[in-house]
């Protein structure tokens, strides 16, 4: 090991798949068109780099993947990196301390609360930035409850919180199909405590 | 070789120019409460994407993006808050100019930003641009696989979805479409592990940090005039979007 590679913060496997994660969360629209899907995929790089690297590597993940989708999607993702980041912290404070993808059902619930949270995360951005909107589905959402007199805030953050966590609660199961299914060899290069809390990983012993 | 080197960056600005003139054009935007101000400055970012030849990436971000956002402003401003607030159906005056502004900002921004840092993609002043704004070892790393991996993966998943074509696998109904999902990514993340254990093992063999940590920081890359000439715009925006 090189003096370099000691003073730095990620070892060389993990700074190769960060690269690759962030490529994940870019070239998975593809998939998403390809299936004709009314669901993103855009943290699914980012949910794997948290649990398989941790939480430094995961918010890199993120952020630099929105940063880079801005110029190769849309320039618009540039104002969601603040979402990435939380979703990247969120995910390891689950997975870690409450051990949130124990389970298929742990698995759905955590996702749940990935959606509430993105949502309520992102909504003062859409807010600010948007007007209000996404151009998406989910401004009809935000209109109706826009037009019972809610605040234009109350109403973006009632609507991130009503279609958000169908999203992520299909992408942390996506994330957790993939690692129950991924070789158990592969994994035990990136091994950590929290991929053996919640059980892809046998403890050793 | 220098001659050549010289030519080639002749009409490009410098790294910090860059940079500078795209943050200081950013406020401009976002400050700037003129709607015809704002319609006229992307006008001619469009003309200067056209001679860049990206005008299609906009265009693109345009019919995706923009126009959705255009049809959900109408909605909630338009139709929306107007009904909660008991004041009738239809765009008042407040509300055309708040969406006016919210829709030329958005549309003038991402032209700033394709037509600043798009071109820089794929050519061989990136790595040069990315150490002068400061990257070096791990991060310079990460940048540059992140934009050099992004084609490889989006061939690994052409390849994956053309193999689940051939063996007639491709789900008609929304549900078994997503059913389908991990079935589909399950290759792709093998492949993404599989790739990072390799690269690792070629990166640490090939002293790859050392070797970054050698490049030297090139000073002199890129036009001095060209920026100037870009910075005193962007500065001349400023101005003209907070006296507007």
């Amino acid at each position: 090991m090189t003096e370099l590679t000691k003073r730095s913060l990620f070892n060389q496997q993990a700074l190769a798949l960060m690269p690759l994660c962030i490529a994940l969360n870019i070239a998975l629209g593809g998939v998403v068109h390809f299936l004709k899907l009314p669901i993103y995929l855009d943290a699914t790089g980012t949910i794997l780099a948290t649990l398989l690297l941790g939480l430094p590597a995961g918010v890199i993940v993120g952020v630099a993947s929105f940063l880079l989708a801005s110029l190769v999607i849309s320039p618009v993702y540039v104002f969601f990196v603040g979402t990435q980041a939380a979703i990247a912290i969120y995910i390891y404070l689950v997975a870690r301390y409450l051990h949130g993808l124990l389970s298929t059902p742990r698995a759905i619930a955590t996702g749940i609360g990935l959606g509430v949270l993105a949502g309520v995360v992102s909504a003062p951005i859409i807010v600010l930035v948007f007007g209000g909107v996404s151009g998406s589905g989910r401004d009809l959402v935000t209109a109706l409850i826009a037009s019972s007199g809610q605040q234009i805030l109350n109403a973006v953050m009632l609507s991130g919180a009503a279609s958000e966590p169908i999203d992520k609660t299909l992408q942390v199961l996506i994330a957790f199909s993939l690692l129950r299914g991924s070789p158990k060899g592969l994994l035990e290069r990136f091994r950590n405590p929290w991929l053996v809390g919640n059980g892809f990983l046998k403890a050793p012993g | 070789m220098a001659s050549s080197k010289r030519r080639a960056d002749d009409h490009i600005p410098e790294p910090w120019a860059r940079g500078t003139a795209t943050l200081v054009a950013v406020i401009g935007v976002f400050v700037c409460t003129d709607p015809t101000a704002l319609m006229l400055f992307w006008i001619g970012l469009l003309l200067l994407l056209y001679l860049v030849g990206i005008l299609s990436l906009h265009l693109h971000f345009l019919l995706f993006v923009w126009v959705p956002l255009c049809l959900g402003l109408l909605l909630v401003w338009g139709v929306a808050i107007p009904a909660g607030n008991s004041a009738g159906f239809g765009l008042g005056s407040a509300e055309a100019y708040r969406t006016a502004l919210i829709a030329l900002r958005i549309g003038a921004f991402a032209a700033l930003l394709q037509l600043c840092f798009v071109p820089l993609l794929h050519r061989s002043e990136l790595v040069v641009t990315l150490t002068a704004w400061g990257l070096r070892g791990s991060a310079l790393v990460l940048a540059v696989a992140s934009m050099t991996l992004i084609d490889d993966l989006r061939y690994r998943v052409d390849q994956v979805m053309s193999a689940r074509i051939a063996r007639g696998l491709a789900a008609r109904n929304t549900l078994s479409r997503v059913l389908q999902l991990p079935a589909m990514l399950r290759p792709l993340l093998v492949f993404v592990l599989t790739s990072a254990v390799r690269r690792s093992e070629l990166w640490t063999h090939r002293g790859l940090e050392r070797r970054l940590a050698q490049i030297p920081v090139e000073n002199g890359f890129g036009s001095r005039s060209v920026s100037v000439l870009i910075l005193a715009g962007a500065i001349a925006w400023l101005a003209a979007s907070l006296l507007l």
